[in-house]
């Protein structure tokens, strides 16, 4: 076979070098990106689950926000019924007093106390977060308001939910409509209002039944405190989860798509090293010829 | 008598040592001209003349000038260009048409993650003011990213649409320099070989294979006869002209016929009419399925007691992708609530939550908008990686078939140095045969008459 001639061994030398240099360039460039790939098709399959990875770790960033914020959420209701419980201890043990017959004038003022009570126990339902009602549903409005002796709840019955997973969410929210016992009929502030009627009438069977109702609306806000209880264990759980979830996905996304830098390094020196021996060859290629031989 | 044969035989040895000195003179001149041919003096005795003793030897002749050419290799090197050239025009394309997408990391995957996100914020507090105007803008984000991608991949196929143009008119410029080297070549064989003319022609014939897959076949008196697809461009000084319907981005031959055309020109033809409208099709279904979707679930919702949620997304069904716009405005007729009340439920972010958890709904056959895309994605990746990978094999082929002519045809300078130096001996040898006779012939003519004096 003939060898081929100057010009086409000049040229298939220049491919050689030209396909030593690409080959060292692509290798400096996943060194300076740290990515394995610039384009889905050099690597289509880990393409396409780099960006599946990418949007489920979006997502899942989105729902430890979502934990996190329902989290405020429950302290926030937990507190306020905790605060609920200590008034509605302290109007219970004021109409235990009353029901007493040795203190029969002290009656007047315990009824009083027991509407300035009802009135903290009101304020405590209309609390609010960022302009909105903890108890209050949805509405734009208070929780309970009280006007003329009559209460009315004026929120709606929503519930705030938080997605914390594709499929789960959690309540973090309750109404005064059912907290309260306007649910049952029997609400709290219209039960202390007749206890306090009854307590200036000197009604001992009326002050009975409100010690009775105490107990019950107590018993209410308990429930409500362990249902938020629950929702707060449920969040922290799952925030613990997300968070394992979102580490678990970054170094997935990171194996799929970045370069191991020790190897990225070495390939690197090894088309760095192919190329200047293709130059080296090329070099001396060129230097041989017959014309210097001959006088 | 038989001197003078002498001188003459000497001469003719003399005329062919030149002969073969300024044929590797031009060799060597022409060692760097692409396309050039290596040439050879060819030698041949002289018809022997009747001497005494017979039929004798005259000396040589110069029969002709010939080229090393090998059709073999020229046609293998010519149907690697023509796979190269289809090969290498649709990979280039579907490479630009993927690094439009701007993915992995950016482009529509990203602006609908943001999306999914903004909705959840906005469940979280439908009625605050910057999550809405948040939201609204992931919208338009998500928008005007389709759009730019349809806008960019249009603008693909218009330069696509600008090249195959441009190449129909190339080739047929290169139709009219091959009939007019056809002529020049024919008129030219009486006074000789003319060899420079048939690489130029060659030349010409090699770019026409690249760019339409053209075939060659040897016509009557050196001309050639070019056809693409079987039907006949070039035929001796006949010059057929094609012609590009820009609608169907159809080859037509001048007899009206539809040319399978091969070439830059068959890759490129083939990325207008297969490539690009099937990755568009995949871009519209895909936000027909997004503003679909979107459009039902926001309908669900209500914006206020009295209004409810309307299209979130507008389309042109004709051309969704490049016309897909947020349809509201305003941010305040976001539809967050699941229900309108009364009274209006201010805080009610049921729609929001179940906007956001569309992302996990099935929306195009069973897959979600996000595999719904990345579906889209791959399939254009995985096409530009095949074409890539195509046309690197058919690269490597062309390469080496290149390299083998390359060996048959050119020049090196090591040959023709040695040539060089074969005929300045043989010149010199000639001369000295020359000087010989030249002796004799002088004891002849000085010293006939002095015998015995």
């Amino acid at each position: 076979m003939r060898v081929p001639g100057d010009l086409a061994r000049f040229h298939a030398g220049l491919a050689h070098l030209h396909a030593r240099l690409e080959g060292a360039e692509a290798a400096r460039e996943r060194l300076a990106t740290g990515k394995r790939f610039a384009a889905v098709s050099e690597d289509v399959t880990a393409a396409g689950r780099a960006m599946a990875l990418r949007a489920e770790l979006r997502v899942h960033e989105q729902y430890a926000r979502n934990a996190a914020d329902g989290a405020v959420w429950v302290d926030l209701a937990d507190t306020t019924l905790q605060d609920v419980v200590g008034r509605l201890q302290r109007a219970r043990e004021l109409a235990v007093q009353g029901a007493s017959s040795t203190n029969a004038a002290a009656r007047p003022a315990i009824a009083a106390e027991i509407e300035a009570l009802r009135d903290e126990v009101a304020g405590l339902a209309n609390r609010r977060h960022l302009g909105r009602g903890l108890f209050a549903g949805f509405a734009l409005d208070d929780a309970v308001s009280g006007s003329g002796g009559a209460w009315t709840y004026t929120g709606d019955l929503g519930t705030m939910e938080r997605r914390v997973g594709d499929a789960e969410t959690v309540e973090v929210s309750l109404t005064a409509h059912g907290v309260f016992g306007f649910a049952a009929g029997q609400d709290v502030f219209t039960m202390l209002d007749d206890l306090a009627a009854a307590l200036r009438a000197g009604d001992q069977a009326g002050i009975r039944g409100g010690i009775d109702g105490i107990d019950a609306a107590r018993e209410r806000v308990t429930d409500g405190l362990a249902r938020l209880g629950a929702a707060g264990a449920r969040l922290e759980a799952e925030g613990v989860r997300i968070d394992g979830a979102i580490l678990a996905g970054r170094e997935e996304l990171g194996d799929a798509e970045d370069v191991d830098f020790a190897e990225a390094v070495m390939e690197l020196q090894l088309h760095e090293a192919a190329y200047e021996a293709a130059l080296a060859a090329f070099a001396r290629a060129r230097h041989s010829s017959l014309v210097d031989f001959l006088r | 008598m038989s001197d003078m044969v002498g001188l003459h035989a000497a001469l003719s040895g003399l005329r062919a040592a030149q002969a073969g000195i300024d044929t590797a003179t031009h060799n060597v001149a022409n060692v760097s001209t692409p396309g050039y041919t290596r040439q050879r003096a060819d030698l041949a005795t002289r018809a022997p003349y009747e001497s005494v003793h017979g039929p004798a030897g005259s000396g040589v002749d110069v029969a002709g000038l010939s080229r090393a050419r090998d059709a073999m290799a020229d046609a293998r090197v010519r149907s690697g260009g023509a796979a190269l050239g289809e090969a290498a025009a649709r990979a280039a394309l579907l490479a630009g048409l993927e690094a439009a997408t701007g993915e992995p990391g950016g482009g529509v995957a990203a602006a609908l993650g943001e999306m999914w996100a903004a909705f959840e914020e906005l469940a979280l507090d439908p009625s605050s003011a910057p999550a809405r105007t948040a939201t609204l803008a992931t919208l338009d984000g998500l928008a005007s990213e389709v759009r730019r991608l349809a806008a960019a991949w249009d603008a693909r196929g218009a330069e696509a649409a600008a090249t195959l143009a441009a190449h129909v008119d190339e080739v047929n410029a290169l139709a009219v320099e091959v009939a007019g080297l056809n002529e020049a070549i024919v008129a030219a064989a009486g006074s000789g070989a003319p060899n420079d003319l048939a690489d130029r022609r060659d030349a010409a014939v090699d770019r026409l294979s690249e760019l339409v897959g053209a075939t060659v076949v040897a016509g009557p008196g050196n001309a050639v006869r070019v056809s693409v697809g079987g039907l006949a461009l070039v035929d001796g000084v006949h010059a057929g002209q094609l012609a590009l319907d820009p609608i169907t981005h159809t080859v037509l031959h001048p007899s009206g016929a539809a040319v399978e055309a091969g070439g830059a020109v068959g890759g490129t033809a083939s990325f207008l009419t297969d490539d690009l409208p099937a990755h568009q099709a995949a871009l519209d279904a895909f936000t027909v399925a997004l503003a679909d979707q979107l459009n039902a679930a926001h309908s669900a919702g209500w914006s206020s007691a009295t209004t409810p949620g309307g299209d979130l997304f507008a389309y042109d069904p004709a051309r969704p992708a490049a016309s897909l716009a947020a349809a509201i405005t305003d941010p305040s007729q976001l539809a967050t609530a699941a229900t309108p009340g009364p009274p209006f439920p201010v805080f009610d972010g049921g729609n929001a939550a179940a906007l956001a958890g569309l992302r996990t709904a099935p929306a195009l056959g069973a897959e979600t908008l996000d595999g719904a895309w990345r579906a889209v994605v791959t399939g254009l990746g995985a096409a530009a990686a095949g074409a890539r990978r195509t046309a690197e094999s058919h690269d490597a082929l062309h390469a080496a078939a290149e390299l083998a002519r390359a060996g048959a045809h050119g020049v090196s300078l090591d040959e023709e140095m040695a040539h060089l130096l074969r005929f300045q001996r043989a010149y010199e040898a000639a001369a000295r045969v020359m000087t010989a006779v030249d002796e004799a012939l002088e004891v002849l003519v000085r010293r006939t008459g002095l015998v015995g004096r």
